[in-house]
């Protein structure tokens, strides 16, 4: 009987110890397995001929070919420090994969699609006529704030509702600040300016957008 | 679904369409479906990027949309299955190379690059490229045109679903009788284009797609009919084509088992060929031959009009996965291992002392290798006990048996496993010899630049002597290696495609 029963142990065992085995390091006192394993025996060779070539070439074609094409989705450049000379051969070898995927956008979810209208909204010629409104108002607030002091000078009577207003007229002139600052950047490196605007307020808006969306 | 499944697919993804779109993907491979805001949620990726990448793999056919829990928002869901056949892609353009020509290669390379578009823009794309290859200035775009439409007749292409009415989000449908009617091309206006005017050449908004399963139906009968040449003749083989030509008229391509074929009609089909003129004379015998050999492809199923005969598709596929499981096992651990493998197989249910005194064997060597398959999972053990009570002492008998789903299921893991070695070894190949390549490279261009200005052979030798030999060796060695895995994994592909059919017929 217990001839037998030793029996009926060993492939359990070989079962458990296999298990062991591929848990690898774990196993206490044991080498871990080796990355590079040594084969047993030598592969079967590859079936080679014009057929396989051919193949190859047109395997390497493809992925050439989506390589340089706008279906490579390469990462937004980190924006550099400081400009370099390599920079400008760097930048036409991103623009490679530039330009955009033809597609149908009918075939694409709404939210997919190049949204031509926020595009309009946040276009150049738009906020410049945003910008020259702004500042028209400004000049005019301005004369009325100057004809209103005038009018302080005389009867030093009213008080909250000016203050008021003046604060009003001493951010928007921050504001103009602001963006005369901005203007003067814009003027060394376009891409800059184009590129942030651009992209922080389409985000925002959009950004905005999505929170209306369940949690999940 | 599994993790190395999961790898494969990422990794394919960083080699075609960079690493944003393998992010997105990755994101995706790890639930059912996701709308947008949690893909950006969770990848951490700039929301135009996400964007940018889904379009991409929507195009590519990868990515599909529904209509989400919210309003206007879609989900989106990642079809794995689709990116590992872009390793396939190569194979598809030979087959349609070799039965339908360079032109036809050309149209489908086109679309496949393109994952969808319209008729116009392929012919258009297709004619500059092959007046580019063949240097040709007359391509006629009648021949093309007709190319298309023998490839959608053939169901090679088919239409993309259009979108209906809905805002938001679009719901794409077909119906069944457009799937397949050729384009309608206005040529005129397709001329006018390819000299640079403007024109309409009336199939807007009309998308055509691969159709890959048709590709898989002729890799499928290819398998088939060499699997039957090599093990009878090529008579067999040809026989076989004839019964498969004569199922489609009958069946649905990717039915189980045929419907009965009558012996009078490939009779008639076999005798006006004439490229084998033995096998008009025995088509009975051949027949005969088939059904009796045990790899079991056809079978006969009645006896009225000289024989009716039906093909087991679904068995041939077992068949066929037994045979590659067995040849892997060969060579992996040798013909005796081998040999206990297919003496389990034959037996069902076997005990060891049985597989040492059948398979002759010395008896320490047949357990050894009985374990080693067990430990390495080809083969399974099954506990057989008279009494369930652990403690009674009781005989107990363990039967080697070989389930061969699961097996085959292993093995498939197994080449995902190999394919991503295969190609992460390839990239580090060509990214530790980088710089090496090139230089190459721009001293190859150099000297192309050199000899189209007619440079003398000696201003061209010492250009070529900017590579030193030892760099040209290890260039030529580099070379070799990533051609060698690049084949590995086209040919890697054939066994998964054996496989994945086994598994697509168990179901």
């Amino acid at each position: 009987m217990m001839k037998k029963k030793r029996l009926i142990i060993t492939p359990v065992r070989v079962e458990t110890d296999f298990k062991l085995r591929r848990r690898g390091p774990s196993r206490s006192g044991a080498a871990a397995a080796p990355t590079y394993p040594l084969l047993e025996n030598r592969p079967a060779p590859l079936q080679t001929g014009v057929e396989g070539e051919y193949m190859l070439a047109l395997k390497r074609d493809l992925v050439e070919f989506l390589r340089d094409s706008p279906a490579f989705v390469v990462p937004a450049a980190a924006k550099a420090d400081i400009e370099r000379y390599s920079d400008r051969y760097q930048a036409a070898l991103a623009n490679r994969g530039a330009g955009e995927l033809h597609m149908d956008w009918a075939r694409l979810p709404q939210e997919l699609r190049p949204a031509a209208g926020k595009r309009r909204r946040t276009s150049p010629s738009a906020a410049a006529s945003k910008r020259a409104k702004k500042t028209v108002d400004i000049s005019n607030r301005l004369d009325e704030l100057e004809k209103k002091e005038e009018q302080q000078s005389d009867g030093e009577a009213e008080g909250a509702e000016d203050e008021e207003e003046d604060k009003e007229a001493e951010g928007e002139g921050e504001d103009l600040e602001e963006e005369d600052l901005d203007e003067e950047m814009d003027e060394g490196t376009d891409y800059i300016n184009n590129y942030f605007d651009n992209g922080e307020s389409y985000l925002d808006e959009d950004d905005d957008n999505l929170d209306d969306g369940p949690v999940y | 679904m599994s993790t190395q499944f999961g790898k494969l697919c990422s990794l394919i993804l960083l080699e075609h369409f960079g690493e944003i779109v393998q992010k997105v993907g990755n994101d995706l491979y790890k639930c059912q479906a996701k709308p947008l805001s949690l893909i950006v949620n969770s990848t951490k990726l700039p929301l135009q990027k996400v964007k940018q990448a889904l379009r991409v793999m929507v195009k590519y056919g990868f990515v599909t949309f529904a209509p989400g829990p919210v309003p206007n928002r879609a989900v989106y869901t990642l079809l794995p299955e689709k990116v590992i056949l872009i390793l396939r892609y190569p194979r598809y353009l030979l087959l349609v190379k070799t039965q339908y020509g360079d032109e036809a290669e050309m149209l489908v390379e086109e679309i496949l690059r393109q994952g969808q578009d319209t008729a116009s823009r392929v012919i258009i794309r297709a004619v500059s490229r092959l007046k580019e290859s063949l240097k040709e200035e007359k391509v006629c775009l009648v021949t093309l045109r007709d190319k298309f439409a023998t490839l959608v007749n053939k169901q090679f292409l088919m239409r993309c679903p259009s979108p209906g009415e809905e805002t938001g989000v679009p719901v794409l449908t077909i119906k069944e009788t457009l799937l397949y009617l050729p384009p309608d091309l206005n040529l005129k206006a397709l001329s006018n284009i390819e000299e640079g005017k403007s024109g309409d050449a009336g199939d807007e908004g009309i998308y055509w797609r691969v159709n890959l399963d048709r590709f898989h139906q002729d890799f499928r009968d290819q398998i088939m009919v060499s699997a039957i040449s090599r093990r009878l003749d090529d008579n067999a083989g040809e026989l076989l084509r004839h019964l498969l030509k004569q199922m489609y008229l009958r069946t649905e391509a990717w039915a189980a088992t045929s419907n009965p074929i009558p012996f009078t009609e490939l009779r008639e089909a076999v005798r006006k060929q004439s490229s084998h003129p033995l096998l008009g004379q025995y088509v009975d015998q051949y027949l005969k031959i088939m059904e009796e050999d045990s790899s079991g492809f056809i079978s006969k199923v009645g006896d009225s009009s000289g024989g009716q005969y039906s093909i087991n598709m679904k068995t041939a596929f077992i068949q066929l996965t037994w045979t590659t499981i067995e040849n892997i096992v060969m060579e992996r651990f040798g013909s005796k291992a081998a040999r206990i493998f297919r003496l389990v197989r034959a037996k069902k249910f076997v005990e060891q002392e049985q597989i040492q005194q059948v398979a002759m064997i010395p008896a320490k060597e047949a357990k050894l290798l009985t374990y080693r398959l067990l430990e390495e999972n080809f083969i399974q053990m099954q506990e057989l006990r008279k009494s369930l009570s652990n403690n009674v002492p009781n005989k107990t008998f363990f039967l080697f048996h070989i389930d061969l789903n699961q097996v085959a299921r292993m093995v498939l893991e197994m080449c995902y496993k190999a394919l991503f070695n295969a190609m992460t070894r390839r990239e580090h190949e060509r990214s530790e010899n980088r710089r090496m390549i090139e230089k190459q490279q721009r001293i190859e261009s150099i000297t192309l630049n050199m000899r189209e200005q007619g440079a003398t052979p000696e201003q061209l030798a010492e250009i070529e002597e900017m590579l030193t030999p030892p760099e040209q060796a290890l260039i030529d060695k580099v070379r070799t290696m990533i051609n060698r895995l690049s084949e590995a994994e086209l040919q890697l592909d054939e066994t998964m495609f054996i496989l994945q059919l086994y598994l697509i017929y168990q179901l």
